[in-house]
């Protein structure tokens, strides 16, 4: 079990606007030059998490993003084969992996583990089992986690490479979390199941526990397997999905929804090929 | 006519120079045209990532290609030697 001291947000869904640079700008107008939107959207909502607070310099970096920054690397491909130029040096340096993890370090002056996973399918969920995991065994005190996707356009082919039906709403977000061993002015635990479940395996696992917890569903959920899922329990739904459009580190947006809305304990469930996975968040009395 | 007396030449270059270093907070007419680009005297804090995104300028925008950093060095000095270069005549 982890505990999350500080969450923060930053989102937005197909239709809405999100002047992410002028929102940059006006926090830090010197790091600025050399970021691109996704980098501006990994500060942005890791600076909702942390603010001006001063963080541990060993604090870990794990950073999740289901697509990466795909803006830079259509450019890079448009300069290479539409254009027919070499790409551009801050386009190329912005394309690696993790350009935005060392901008976030940077910004917060971290010198600990910076860690980027990228992934279509529990993304989130495999970076926070990773941070649950060395934080378990001692091997991290404290990591600073978050999940940036930027939305694509056109929309219509974006949905059909993500697996998502063309009725859902895309979004985008950067959402962002404090994760420490310590209890003391933590906000909420977070318990992340270590392995991929069935379906009988998830309605199982849901019906061991108390009746009072929460559920909520990942966007790749149908409405069909809900139904099958919950099984006719009167089970209170945690309905985050109004807000935001769908991105695949859309988890911890739901997570954070929860850690700052809600209330008492949530199970969030997602599914990808088949499998599920699961997540509880208990919240801890606020004083 | 030779590149450093065509003000509209001497303006695409400037653009171009603030454009491809993100230099955003200055104007092309705060830009002199006989100031060297990388020192401390022209204000825009270049360094050699910005060498880079110039010479990609220059070469998409100019269609200029200078083949080393020489050359560069060379050419790069201020707005009215690189105009000059750009068109000698």
């Amino acid at each position: 079990m982890i505990y999350v001291h500080n969450t923060g947000s930053v989102t937005r869904k197909e239709g809405e606007e999100l002047d992410v640079k002028a929102q940059w700008k006006t926090i830090s107008p010197t790091m600025i030059r050399r970021t691109d939107r996704f980098i501006q959207l990994a500060l942005l909502g890791a600076y909702q998490a942390i603010g001006e607070t001063a963080l541990d310099k060993d604090t870990a970096l794990f950073m999740a993003s289901g697509q990466g920054n795909l803006a830079v690397f259509k450019r890079l491909r448009d300069q290479r084969y539409i254009h027919k130029q070499p790409p551009k040096p801050v386009d190329f340096i912005n394309s690696l992996s993790n350009t935005s993890g060392f901008y976030v370090a940077q910004y917060f002056d971290l010198h600990g583990k910076n860690l980027n996973v990228s992934r279509l399918g529990f993304v989130a969920e495999i970076t926070l089992l990773l941070a649950q995991n060395d934080l378990e065994l001692g091997k991290e005190d404290q990591v600073l986690l978050g999940g940036v996707d930027e939305l694509q356009e056109p929309a219509t082919f974006t949905k059909r490479t993500l697996g998502i039906s063309d009725e859902s709403l895309l979004g985008e977000g950067s959402n962002w979390m404090l994760l420490s061993r310590e209890h003391e002015g933590a906000l909420a635990t977070i318990d992340v199941a270590k392995k991929k479940m069935d379906l009988s395996e998830v309605k199982a696992y849901l019906q061991s526990i108390d009746p009072a917890c929460k559920v909520a569903f990942g966007f790749r959920c149908t409405e069909p397997m809900i139904r099958e899922i919950i099984d006719g329990e009167e089970r209170e739904r945690f309905l985050y999905n109004e807000a935001c459009g769908f991105y695949e580190t859309e988890t911890l947006y739901a997570l954070n929804s929860f850690i700052k809305e809600g209330e008492g304990e949530l199970l969030f469930i997602n599914v990808y090929e088949e499998n599920f996975r699961v997540i509880k968040v208990s919240l801890l009395p606020r004083f | 006519m030779i590149g450093s007396q065509d003000d509209a030449l001497k303006l695409r270059l400037k653009t171009m120079i603030i454009e491809e270093c993100e230099k955003e907070d200055i104007t092309p007419e705060e830009l002199a045209d006989d100031i060297e680009l990388f020192s401390d005297k022209s204000g825009l804090e270049l360094d050699s990532l910005d060498a880079l995104q110039i010479s990609m300028g220059l070469q998409t925008q100019f269609k200029i290609r200078l083949g080393d950093s020489k050359d560069f060095r060379r050419v790069v000095t201020t707005i009215n030697n690189l105009a000059d270069f750009v068109q000698p005549e």
